[in-house]
């Protein structure tokens, strides 16, 4: 292969500085003296610089994402067992769990579970996520729900955001508070900071609900003063996407709740009285 | 002609890990859930660096600890784990770029893109050089992408692709080299007007640009 040849097909290594000291002496000799390989060197350095201005992923928890995760892992007949339920105690219920278990294991894909708002499928997570709920009566199981839902809201809203679809995410973002209120008395510092840190990165969204959030993950840590619970009833009408596709099982009769998804948790056992 | 392997590199918590994913194949939750949390900043870094959105990248990084799962039955300790779940997340990460509908095409730059209240022009240029970036890595032939995704995504080192694709050194080179210049043809101008045009003959950093170490 001709000098040139050689330079050129180790043109990137060199820029990435991933030669033997040698190559990497006899590219630099030949590029010094070839205008052809000096442009395409240029062209790589350039290519480099914007590669490496990717952002690199802020800050998430792990504790979390394992939550998110666990719920999804095959585990047959085992979400049966969350909070002692037993089939029959509750017919309706769990006729409308066995419609959603077989909706979620039937695509074979839990696409409700990872649905955003925007999704058509995204009324059937809410509802899944509310058998979820009333489906745990144990405090703990239930506080864990709660703040991998919180979660999942954060998560939305973010989605939702980074699309421009502001009033989505704002519903979102108002249902993580109403989570919030409810899970910040029993959440760790650490666990506080990172909903913190989130909240933060949720920069497009710049209305009321993300300081609503701030300011209660900031009293609960102790930085200012008492809790303000009162964050938790922001419940302005807005974010009405495709709300209206539930089909309305087991949902019917909360008026004037308010939230265009709230009502997912609008009548479970969980709830705070407003 | 197979060039030598790089020594394995010898990590610590080798038999610990063995254990995880041993028992996590057997289906304990507990030993998985301290694999995830070992590799979990792992995953989410290639994820959100491909794709440039937490939310997405959460979930594909869901959906690689789902594969793990479900495949860890059959992994057998032929290969380092990481290497399996680097080569696991390089596909699901381009996969899920391949996936996200792109809002302005490389022709369409000069469009103003979709309003974003508040965003500085500059900035809403740099988003977009990013996602067609991102876009045309996803483009590259099979070959050439893996190995691109793993270097931009996953920041490995030339030898860590090497041993993670398991071909040799040489032939990383040659594929980053053919890869690079045709992402550079194909991004075209957007790359030179981003950025304050180098002297000729700037050398590249002795800092070597990707490999910031795994782990
Ligand atoms: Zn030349």
């Amino acid at each position: 292969m001709s000098t040139h040849g050689m330079a050129l097909d180790r043109l990137a290594p060199y820029a990435d500085d991933a030669l033997s000291l040698e190559e990497r002496a006899a590219v630099q000799r030949h590029v010094q003296g070839c205008a052809r390989c000096m442009l395409e060197l240029k062209r790589l350095l350039e290519l480099n610089a914007v590669l490496q201005a990717l952002a690199p992923a802020p800050p998430a928890s792990s504790a979390a994402f394992w939550l998110r995760l666990r719920a999804r892992l095959p585990r047959p007949a085992s979400f049966l067992r969350v909070g002692g339920f037993r089939p029959g105690r509750r017919p309706a219920l769990a006729f409308a769990l066995a419609c959603v278990l077989a909706l979620t294991l039937g695509t074979g894909a839990f696409a409700a579970g990872t649905s955003l708002p925007d999704s058509p499928l995204y009324p059937l997570k809410r509802m899944e996520e509310r058998l979820q709920l009333d489906l745990a009566f144990a405090p703990q199981a239930r506080f864990q729900i709660e703040v991998q839902l919180a979660n999942e809201r954060l998560r939305e809203a973010r989605a939702m955001s980074g699309l421009g679809k502001t009033m989505l995410a704002a519903a979102s973002l108002r249902d993580f508070n109403q989570l919030l209120s409810r899970i910040a008395p029993r959440l760790s510092n650490d666990d506080l900071a990172a909903f913190q840190l989130q909240l933060t990165a949720l920069q497009q969204v710049s209305n009321v609900h993300r300081d609503d959030a701030s300011g209660l993950i900031a009293s609960q840590l102790g930085l200012s003063g008492e809790p303000t619970p009162s964050t938790a009833q922001a419940g302005d009408s807005q974010g009405l996407g495709n709300g209206g596709t539930d089909d309305g099982q087991g949902n019917g009769g909360v008026p004037g709740d308010g939230h265009a998804y709230g009502k997912g948790h609008g009548k479970g056992p969980v709830q705070k009285p407003n | 002609m197979r060039e030598p392997a790089a020594n394995p590199e010898p990590f610590e918590g080798d038999a610990e890990e063995r254990r995880l994913i041993d028992r996590s194949a057997q289906g304990d939750q507990d030993a998985f859930r301290q694999l995830v949390q070992r590799y979990h900043r792992l995953v989410i870094s290639v994820a959100f660096r491909a794709l440039g959105d937490m939310g997405r990248a959460e979930d594909v990084a869901q959906e690689v600890f789902l594969k793990v799962y479900r495949g860890l039955p059959g992994y057998r300790h032929e290969k380092p784990f990481v290497h399996w779940l680097h080569r696991v997340a390089g596909n699901a990460v381009t996969d899920a770029v391949r996936r996200v509908k792109p809002i302005i095409s490389l022709d369409g730059l000069e469009q103003p893109p979709p309003s974003r209240e508040a965003d500085p022009q500059d900035m809403v240029a740099r988003h977009d050089l990013q996602r067609a970036v991102r876009h045309e890595i996803a483009k590259l032939p099979p070959h050439y992408r893996d190995a691109v995704a793993l270097q931009v995504f996953a920041e490995l080192s030339y030898e860590e692709i090497a041993r993670t694709l398991e071909i040799p050194l040489g032939t990383v080179m040659s594929r980053l080299n053919s890869a690079k210049r045709l992402l550079r043809d194909r991004l075209g101008p957007l790359v030179a007007e981003s950025q304050p045009s180098m002297p000729p003959n700037t050398r590249p950093d002795r800092a070597v640009p990707f490999h910031r170490g795994q782990r």
